[in-house]
């Protein structure tokens, strides 16, 4: 499976670093949209879409945990990567408690990325449906 | 001495002691010449027997009468009679004078000290005076003759007055001015037998005036004594009572206990038989002192009287009556129980009291101790105290200096309250005490004994420690909390433009390596980048504004208010460490502004490094000054009697990491510095006079609230 293959969800309220790491994956080949609430890619994707989400912890209104309560209790069988400019020690226990796939804080490189949505993609080649 | 001075007659009338003669005895000359002329002898017994029975008041009148008549009979001018008014040597003296109607010689008015002093010497010493011619003083008597002059008197003959050799209690004279006179001795004789007859009057009014005074003053006792005075009679009725008597026995006045009482042993006695067996022990002992025995009041009331009786008895030895008096015990009585009973009181507040009360002896001796001292002490009991404890101070005390200067220093102020020090168990630990104690003193200003109240403080002194770690740990905490939530925010609003610059950075990099048609974006992208390094930017500004304005609280504020309140943070550090603070603070000290916390913990560091500094010294003062630097500048200085800062080190003391100490990382004085810089201020090492640094700040003076919201 190439990276081509891989479709990336962007969760994350901070408009600038949705757009650039949008335009960074795009860059790659990889397709990617971005969405600035959780409401919003909810409405957006359903949960039997595939590819990959990354979502930031600190969002108004529903921040990156409710979002991943969210879609477990929607049924979303897609890989959450969860990402934070605050990085805390609490953070990546609670999202790795959380079912989260990984963890990842801000700022982080392509490489790091690319890691995480591999695996993802080894482990769960196949989504529920 | 004689006393007084000799009255004066401002008319200058003819001159008669208390009464003008012409008064008395009218138109002499004419009346008295018809009169057969009495012999000397004749005239002395006339004059004689009309003192006899004499009023007292009378007789200084009948004598001034008895001088103008024996200067008529024998041809003399002047009569003096000096008398001390009661007869006793100490009293003023009085004068009366007889002269004759026309001597227009005006009295004298002079102190008695200058009175004839010569003559005046002699008699006081039972001589008799006899000058047939003044002149013919001696040198001596130079102040007499004066006056003898001024009286125009030429000769002068002088009698002490005195009864059967007693003391001479007054003086007569007889004196002429028209012609010398030649004192023979059967004139003296006579004459001298005239002074007899006047002394003996004047005695008798001396000694009747005396007797009334004195009965006045037994009146007095009586009337107005404190104790009963009564007389009975043996069959039982009261002949006698005083007002005090009355009272005692509930009765409105004496004359209501005589007339009410006829029957003493059942009217009054409590048990009525007591009166006979009472009676027969005055028979046969005489006078009965303190006889205590319970009577009965008017209304039946008992009281307790003490009596002192003696029997007043006839020539033939019968007991006529009872004369005594008696004193009422029941107050006495009363009185004792009550002390009893407040000593019971005191004792059980003394044994049950929860604070340690002792009695000691200036060298040490335990007089006394209750048993909650024992405890305090670690003692079975107060008599396990009282019995181990030979030396307060060198058993008991911490130390004995420290017992030996408290004595000291409350020397002249007798008492100390909640000195609080530590005191030795009998396990040998230590255990914290507040103090309250006083100082009794003698008459020579000797301590006799001293009252320690101690009250057992290990509790709150442990509260106390723990509080002030609390309070430290709380400061840390606290301290790191601010920092963990700046760099947490700081590190979310600056992670978030970096992320952003760093995946725009990526995305252009790998752009860069693609076909051109797909390098439109790159413009964009670099713009991106821009915004967001300089969002960045604007964050970290944001977060330096927010953290200022969070911990900088200017306020306008006195520093002895600021020292006050510091030395309160480290009160208990001083007292464990045995410092003695010396407060030197400027009254006129002007405000100064800023962060009252920030400029409370550089104050606070330098005291701290003051203990430090004092930790291993022998004498350990803390001195807090504040003071004026000219009127724009207000310094506040920290002094310590540790080892003092070489003058080489000086310049290094508040650099970054500069110790002295083991485990210190050298910032403290760092950031004081930076505090006290951050406030336009300026910190420095001072010269102080004898051992030990003066680390000082100064700041800017406020006087008023100017400018400041």
């Amino acid at each position: 499976m190439s990276d081509s293959d891989i479709r990336i969800w962007i969760v994350d309220d901070d408009l600038s670093f949705g757009k650039s790491l949008k335009r960074m994956l795009n860059a790659m080949g990889i397709v990617a949209e971005h969405f600035g609430s959780a409401r919003s890619f909810l409405d957006s994707v359903p949960a039997g879409e595939s590819g990959c989400a990354i979502v930031d912890v600190h969002m108004p209104a529903c921040d990156g945990f409710c979002l991943l309560d969210k879609m477990r209790e929607l049924r979303y069988a897609m890989p959450v990567i969860i990402v934070t400019g605050q990085p805390e020690g609490h953070t990546a226990d609670q999202a790795r408690q959380q079912g989260a796939l990984g963890y990842l804080s801000k700022p982080f490189t392509v490489e790091s990325l690319l890691e995480l949505v591999r695996t993802a993609d080894t482990k769960k080649a196949v989504p529920q449906t | 001495m004689w006393y007084g001075a000799p009255r004066m007659n401002p008319s200058r009338k003819p001159v008669a002691g208390f009464r003008a003669t012409k008064s008395e005895g009218g138109p002499r000359p004419a009346g008295r010449a018809k009169r057969p002329r009495p012999s000397f002898e004749e005239l002395i017994a006339r004059i004689a027997t009309r003192f006899i029975a004499l009023p007292g008041d009378r007789v200084d009148g009948e004598i001034l009468r008895a001088q103008q008549d024996v200067c008529e009979r024998l041809g003399l001018d002047i009569s003096w009679l000096w008398q001390r008014p009661s007869g006793r040597p100490d009293d003023r003296l009085s004068l009366q004078m007889y002269a004759p109607p026309d001597y227009g010689v005006p009295v004298l008015e002079m102190s008695a000290r200058d009175f004839f002093p010569w003559s005046m010497a002699k008699l006081t010493k039972g001589e008799t005076v006899i000058l047939s011619r003044v002149a013919d003083i001696p040198p001596e008597g130079a102040r007499d003759l004066e006056i003898f002059r001024h009286y125009r008197i030429r000769s002068s003959i002088r009698f002490p007055l005195a009864v059967g050799g007693g003391p001479v209690f007054g003086a007569v004279s007889f004196e002429t001015f028209r012609k010398p006179t030649a004192w023979t001795p059967a004139i003296t004789g006579r004459l001298g037998l005239v002074a007899q007859v006047f002394a003996s009057a004047l005695f008798r009014k001396h000694a009747e005036r005396e007797l009334r005074e004195n009965e006045a003053h037994y009146r007095a006792l009586y009337e107005d004594s404190l104790e009963g005075i009564f007389r009975t009679s043996p069959e039982g009725t009261v002949l006698f009572a005083n007002p005090a008597m009355a009272r005692m026995l509930g009765y409105d006045s004496p004359a209501e206990v005589k007339r009410s009482i006829t029957d003493l042993a059942n009217q009054i006695w409590a048990v009525p038989e007591e009166r006979a067996r009472f009676i027969q022990r005055i028979r046969e002992e005489g006078s009965i002192r303190a006889y205590e025995c319970r009577l009965r009041r008017k209304d039946g009331t008992p009281i307790w009287m003490s009596i002192n009786v003696r029997p007043v008895r006839d020539p033939d030895g019968r007991i006529v009556h009872f004369d005594g008096f008696v004193e009422d015990i029941d107050e006495r009585r009363r009185a004792v129980e009550a002390l009893r009973e407040s000593e019971s009181r005191y004792r059980g507040i003394f044994e049950g009291s929860l604070d340690g009360i002792y009695r000691v002896t200036p060298d040490g001796r335990l007089l006394t101790a209750n048993s909650a001292m024992a405890k305090i002490l670690g003692y079975d009991s107060a008599a396990d105290l009282l019995a181990s404890v030979t030396d307060v101070g060198a058993q008991v005390w911490e130390s004995q200096d420290e017992r030996a200067r408290l004595l000291r220093e409350l020397k002249g102020r007798g008492e100390v309250r909640g000195y609080e020090c530590r005191f030795r168990r009998k396990d040998g630990s230590l255990t914290w005490v507040s103090l309250t104690f006083r100082v009794f003193y003698g008459p020579g200003g000797q301590i006799v004994y001293s009252d320690g109240f101690a009250k057992d403080i290990n509790e709150r002194k442990r509260t106390e420690r723990e509080i002030a770690e609390l309070r430290l740990e709380l400061t840390h905490l606290s301290r790191i909390l601010t920092v963990n939530e700046i760099s947490s925010s700081l590190a979310h609003e600056i992670n978030q433009p970096l992320g952003a610059i760093l995946n725009n950075a990526e995305a252009a990099q790998i752009l860069l390596s693609q076909p051109p048609a797909r390098q439109r974006a790159l413009p964009e992208i670099v713009d991106d980048i821009i915004l967001d390094a300089r969002r960045a930017g604007d964050v970290i500004r944001k977060v330096r504004r927010v953290v200022k304005r969070g911990e900088a609280q200017v306020e306008q504020f006195g520093v002895n208010g600021l020292i006050d309140e510091t030395l309160a943070l480290v009160q208990n550090n001083l007292s464990l460490n045995n410092i003695a603070v010396r407060l030197d603070l400027a009254p006129d000290a002007a405000d100064i502004r800023g962060d009252r916390v920030r400029l409370q913990q550089v104050l606070l560091n330098l005291i701290t490094n003051a203990l430090e500094a004092m930790r291993e010294a022998p004498t350990r003062i803390l001195t807090l000054r504040s003071a004026m630097d000219g009127p724009d500048r207000v310094v506040v200085s920290v002094g310590d009697s540790g080892p003092g800062v070489a003058e080489s080190k000086r310049a290094m003391l508040f650099e970054p990491y500069y110790t002295t100490k083991k485990d210190g990382l050298g910032l403290g004085l760092a950031i004081c510095r930076s505090i006290v810089e951050e406030h336009g201020g300026r910190i420095y090492v001072s010269d102080q006079a004898g051992p030990g640094a003066t680390l000082s700040f100064s700041l800017k003076a406020w006087r008023d609230n100017e400018g400041l919201d």
